[in-house]
């Protein structure tokens, strides 16, 4: 073989796929034991473009309906099925774990927007309200700090004001964590099949509970976030 | 690419920045020598952050929404 196997999931549900690849490329199952990694064959690793990722994901989406999967990070390509198979029997028991822990399950996506820092008092309270008497006068440093402290555990309380209802909907979670800006986190919940109207009905409860927090959900995904090494 | 796109939208509002975090930084990893692996997937991972943090940041301001399949969050510069 002179190209590259392209890898989208690792599976361990029987049948051929009957999806196609990225560029119109078959999709092979290369076996090792209990589990298949589901490749493409390719002259050289797929550029990665926006539309590249966009069909990656069709492509892993249609195989999560009929079976479950493991979804590679994207760009993972291996020079030949050799050592696909020897990865696979390596990683056998990782793998089987990981399918066992996402099947039956979809990720959905969970963001949160906090309102601008002027209007920190629509915020909802989730301890009790009041705190330390601030000793600084006002534009002190020490004003200044409690003021951020403060914020900041503001900002702590209303993710976890969120966070905590769609966690108990959930098998799993990665909990609420903060991008470059602290008024905006995400969080990932691994939601069985079955209950995922009712975690779509929770997120739209909170909206008009957390009316000064504005959340948006999207899915389901394959569960990107539950099959690493480390994931929750 | 318009159709198969289309596709994978389906009936969901699917945001492109949680494409991005999931394909670019969530998966099964393989590693070490066996994976020819894009040489620059975190060079790209980090523009494609950048351009859309930077349509989030027009959205917010102009108070318009851009949709993923908008051309402008093509990431035709990467």
């Amino acid at each position: 073989m002179s190209g590259v196997l392209y890898v989208y999931a690792i599976t361990d549900s029987l049948g051929g796929p009957t999806v196609i690849g990225l560029h119109g490329a078959p999709l092979q199952r290369v076996a090792s034991g209990p589990l298949a990694a589901v490749v493409s064959e390719h002259p050289r690793a797929p550029e990665p473009d926006e539309d590249t990722l966009w069909a990656h994901e069709q492509v892993v989406e249609e195989l999560m309906e009929s079976a479950t999967i493991l979804p590679l990070r994207f760009g993972s390509s291996v020079a030949g099925p050799d050592a696909l198979t020897a990865m696979l029997a390596e990683r056998r028991e990782e793998f089987l774990a990981a399918l066992e822990r996402v099947r039956g399950a979809v990720e959905v996506s969970v963001r949160g927007e906090l309102p601008p820092g002027d209007s920190e008092d629509q915020l909802p309270q989730a301890g009790a309200p009041g705190g330390p008497e601030a000793p600084g006068a006002p534009g002190s440093g020490t004003a200044y700090l409690l003021e951020r402290a403060e914020r900041e555990r503001r900002e702590r309380d209303a993710a976890e004001l969120v966070h905590r209802p769609l966690a108990a909907l959930a098998r799993r979670s990665v909990p609420p964590a903060n991008g470059a800006d602290p008024r905006h986190f995400k969080a990932a919940y691994l939601v069985e099949e079955g209950a995922l109207e009712a975690f779509g009905a929770r997120v739209g409860e909170l909206n008009a509970e957390l009316g000064a927090v504005r959340i948006s959900a999207t899915g389901p995904w394959p569960p990107y976030s539950f099959v690493g090494e480390r994931s929750p | 690419m318009s159709v198969a796109r289309g596709q994978a939208l389906r009936q969901r509002d699917v945001s492109l920045l949680d494409l991005v975090d999931r394909l670019l930084d969530g998966g099964v990893v393989i590693h070490g020598d066996i994976t020819l692996a894009v040489a620059d997937i975190d060079l790209v991972y980090v523009g494609l952050r950048a351009l859309i943090a930077s349509v989030e940041t027009i959205e917010r301001d102009a108070g318009v929404s851009l949709s993923a399949s908008t051309p402008a969050l093509k990431a035709s510069a990467l």
